[in-house]
């Protein structure tokens, strides 16, 4: 079974700027937004990607300072 | 028609601006920011496309582009946002309102203090020094006049912010498109520029480019599209200071319009509307019916008048021949007041497309007239 990761970002323009830096690295990503449970302030964003890929695109993320939340599976 | 106020805002823009902004409202126009379906993420898409390219030609990171409604919309945001309460300001001797007026407004509400420098002087370092206040935070300045077209040594003045600890704040209207500007390069810590002049987008568009994050208050508060739950704006960029929908088809537009001038190249612009001010200056240079006010020779600005003649009366007389140029005191009267032309003057700035026929032209209906 193919799994989705998603990691939470600050912003939708964060969450876009993610997208391609993954997709640069091979990662294939799109901006998901957020359930109510994993966004306590409110509306916010994200980006899923195949868990296969979890540990490259977390390390991605954190070089480009995009880190923020948690990252979840669906 | 012969459209000569492109420091107004360019005309006409280059096709692709229409074809995309038209594509976008007919195609993709969703709500950038706001939800993750598929028409708001295409148009968030398109934003981000947009702040991309305006970070690829400013020099900065494409989260450190926020998207206001025009240059004035960002002046006072990084006027009313950036500069600390009760502090002393440095501006031009070349401001325009959009500058003036915000810092007007809070020097009256004793909010702030204001000297004004000499945008001319031979040793601008010195110059700011003279000015220079204990209590001095900022320095906001044109990059180039919208009246005469004189530069900025933004460089300079960019160096001089850094050794003193000044945070300069750059109105980019008139060189945004028609130099070269990196933020980082040049020390400017925050850049507002609209998208409509010479980045050759719509209408409607315009923004601050940040080189590094800075602290500060919001302007203006509402939806930004995030931490919906909390009663106050977000606190990064740029989202903190993008409060209301996003003007998509018109960012969408701007994009292409930045594509249009990266595509010729910033320099080759330059020197094309260089070419057509050399030409028309030394025209009206050798002629005793007109006076031509002091200019950078790179420029793509001239100011003039009819000895003789109110300047709206040249406007006039020109319209009816079918050729738009500006006329007044183009909302500077520092500038008017720094080049003794408080009467305003006759105003003529080229763009992109332009030609030396239009010189031509505008000569002929000039000597028709007087």
């Amino acid at each position: 079974m193919n799994v989705t990761c998603i990691s939470a970002l600050r912003s939708m323009t964060h969450a876009q700027k993610a997208v391609r830096i993954l997709k640069e690295r091979g990662v294939s990503a799109a901006v998901v937004s957020l359930d109510s449970k994993t966004s306590t302030h409110g509306c916010a964003y994200g980006v899923s990607y195949p868990c296969v890929y979890r540990t490259r695109a977390v390390q991605v993320l954190e070089e480009s300072g995009l880190g923020y939340g948690e990252t979840l599976t669906r | 028609m012969i459209y000569l106020d492109n420091a107004a805002t360019t005309f006409p823009k280059p096709e692709r601006v229409y074809t995309e902004t038209l594509r976008c409202m007919r195609e993709y126009a969703g709500n950038a920011g706001r939800g993750s379906h598929a028409l708001a993420v295409r148009a968030a898409d398109a934003v981000y496309e947009c702040r991309c390219a305006a970070a690829r030609l400013f020099g900065a990171k494409p989260e450190n582009v926020v998207f206001t409604y025009n240059a004035t919309y960002a002046l006072n945001i990084a006027i009313k946002a950036f500069v600390a309460r009760r502090s002393h300001v440095l501006i031009s001797n070349f401001e325009h309102n959009a500058v003036l007026r915000p810092v007007a407004a809070l020097a009256e509400r004793g909010e702030l203090s204001c000297g004004v420098f000499d945008l001319r002087a031979p040793d601008i370092s010195a110059e700011l020094s003279v000015h220079l206040l204990p209590s001095t935070r900022a320095v906001i300045c044109t990059l180039a006049s919208n009246v005469c077209g004189v530069r900025a040594p933004m460089k300079e003045i960019g160096k001089f912010c850094r050794e003193h600890g000044l945070l300069f704040i750059a109105d980019g209207s008139q060189a945004a498109g028609h130099t070269s500007v990196n933020v980082n390069d040049c020390g400017i810590d925050v850049l507002c520029l609209p998208g409509h002049k010479g980045l050759y987008g719509p209408q409607g568009t315009g923004m601050l480019v940040l080189s590094h994050e800075i602290d500060g208050e919001t302007v203006i508060e509402g939806g930004a599209g995030v931490n919906s739950a909390d009663t106050y704006m977000p606190p990064f960029l740029p989202e903190r200071y993008e409060a209301g929908t996003l003007a998509c088809p018109a960012l969408a537009g701007l994009c292409e319009g930045i594509g249009f001038v990266t595509g010729v190249g910033v320099d080759n612009i330059a020197a094309h509307e260089n070419a057509l001010f050399l030409s028309l200056a030394s025209r009206l240079a050798d002629d005793a019916r007109f006076t031509v006010y002091e200019s950078d020779k790179s420029s793509s600005v001239l100011s003039f008048n009819v000895v003789g003649c109110d300047p709206s009366e040249v406007g006039r007389a020109l319209d009816g021949r079918g050729i738009c140029v500006r006329t007044g005191l183009h909302c500077a009267p520092l500038a008017h007041k720094t080049l003794a032309t408080q009467g305003g003057t006759v105003r003529v700035s080229f763009g992109a497309f332009n030609t030396e026929a239009d010189v031509r032209a505008l000569c002929d209906a000039l000597i028709a007239e007087v």
